[in-house]
């Protein structure tokens, strides 16, 4: 088991390096993480491997440890309600304030292992399948190359695409691959995938019209929180909208934004101007 | 309160199936193979339905293809649970009347999921 010594240790290269806020109850979680890891690189445990990666200095020793800390737990559609309001409402809208040979641009910052950018892909093509669809580009981002190669692959076990898609769905756009599922080419096609850190500036992906970013920021602290929230807003169009997770409600830390359906859907805000 | 017919020869996944429906708030009954289903559906018919596919005396496709022929039988929500994944034998399964399908094995998170999409929750 990890000493409180090394927990404080890893809490801090993983807030440093992307933003992650490790309280002190989830030290058994960062040991059961970092378990694998140790096995890989011949240490009994998590604990000699944060000693043996503070002996020998090794910055992608590092990286490893923090990739393995990032969270990967999601659904196909999840909040229902969300995708719902970018079918009926979020995408026709930003559709509608453009000509219509304009590309949509769109980011999934934070896509883990690939269900939220799929969802939107799947979402964007039943709206062009019914009449109601633009061009569209998107755009996801991760920090954890480990689940970024995950999510290029277009792989998914059988009990992940149980989560979230309907049994319509996962027909029409997966193929069976062995015991995986791989969504349809033409889907993945329409995904790129890049590693990006949310603590470094995002103004050179831009600028996007609509930037899903959900249940990332809950994992920061407030500073960081801020601060990225400005950094996207940086990346986005002037009428751009954020969707946070369900439970998310960061209007009150920045101006950049205002609440447009409901707290965790807000707008960019027009004027706001970021602080040089 | 919903009601849920689980229809499954193992009586363990009966049992699990019920543990976690129960949870979810269905009042569940049980049926071991298609035949005794179709008897509890004449009696009172569910609002929805749990259906494993290979069953004895009578599988769950022949069960689900006769029930939606019955009066009343078109009502009531089938989802399968069953070990068959291959994309063939589910389309077979929507074709005859199935609204959404579990491949097994499963959990309380894949049934909520599914029965979300199905509208029972």
């Amino acid at each position: 088991m990890l000493t409180e010594a090394q927990f404080a240790i890893v809490a801090q290269e993983a807030k440093q390096r992307i933003g992650l806020a490790l309280t002190h109850e989830r030290l058994a979680f960062v040991d059961a993480r970092l378990t694998p890891l140790a096995r890989r690189e011949n240490c009994a445990c998590a604990g000699e491997l944060i000693s043996m990666i503070q002996r020998q200095g090794d910055d992608m020793l590092w990286h490893g440890v923090v990739d393995a800390l990032v969270m990967s737990d999601t659904h196909f559609f999840r909040d229902r309600a969300q995708f719902r309001a970018l079918s009926e409402t979020i995408i026709p809208d930003l559709l509608r304030g453009r000509p219509a040979h304009a590309r949509l641009r769109v980011w999934s910052a934070g896509c883990a292992a690939g269900q939220e950018p799929y969802s939107l892909a799947i979402l964007l093509e039943e709206m062009r399948e019914e009449g109601r669809g633009g061009l569209v580009d998107i755009l996801a981002t991760d920090i954890s190359s480990r689940l970024l190669d995950k999510a290029a692959s277009g792989l998914f076990s059988q009990f992940e695409v149980q989560r979230g898609l309907s049994i319509r769905r996962l027909i029409a756009h997966f193929e069976r691959v062995g015991e995986m599922w791989r969504i349809a080419d033409r889907l993945r096609a329409a995904v790129r995938f890049e590693t990006h850190n949310l603590l470094v500036d995002a103004a050179q992906l831009g600028p996007f019209d609509l930037v899903l970013c959900r249940n990332v920021l809950s994992s920061f602290g407030e500073a960081d929180r801020r601060e990225t929230l400005e950094r996207i807003a940086a990346a986005m169009s002037e009428d751009g909208v954020l969707v946070l997770g369900a439970e998310e409600d960061y209007a009150s830390l920045t101006g950049a934004f205002e609440p447009a359906h409901g707290a965790c859907v807000m707008r960019r805000n027009a004027y706001w101007r970021r602080a040089a | 309160m919903k009601s849920c017919l689980v229809v499954d020869d193992s009586r363990v996944i009966r049992k699990v199936a019920r543990r976690i429906l129960e949870d979810m708030s269905f009042d569940i009954e049980e049926a071991a193979d298609g035949l005794e289903a179709l008897q509890a559906c004449r009696r009172s018919m569910p609002d929805a339905i749990l259906l494993d596919w290979q069953m004895p005396v009578m599988s769950g496709i022949d069960f689900l293809k006769t029930l939606r022929k019955e009066s009343g039988g078109d009502r009531p929500v089938v989802v399968f649970c069953t070990t068959e994944n291959d994309v063939a034998r589910i389309s077979e399964a929507i074709k005859a009347g199935a609204d959404e399908y579990i491949m097994k094995p499963f959990d309380g998170d894949i049934l909520h999921s599914k029965f979300s999409e199905a509208g029972l929750v």
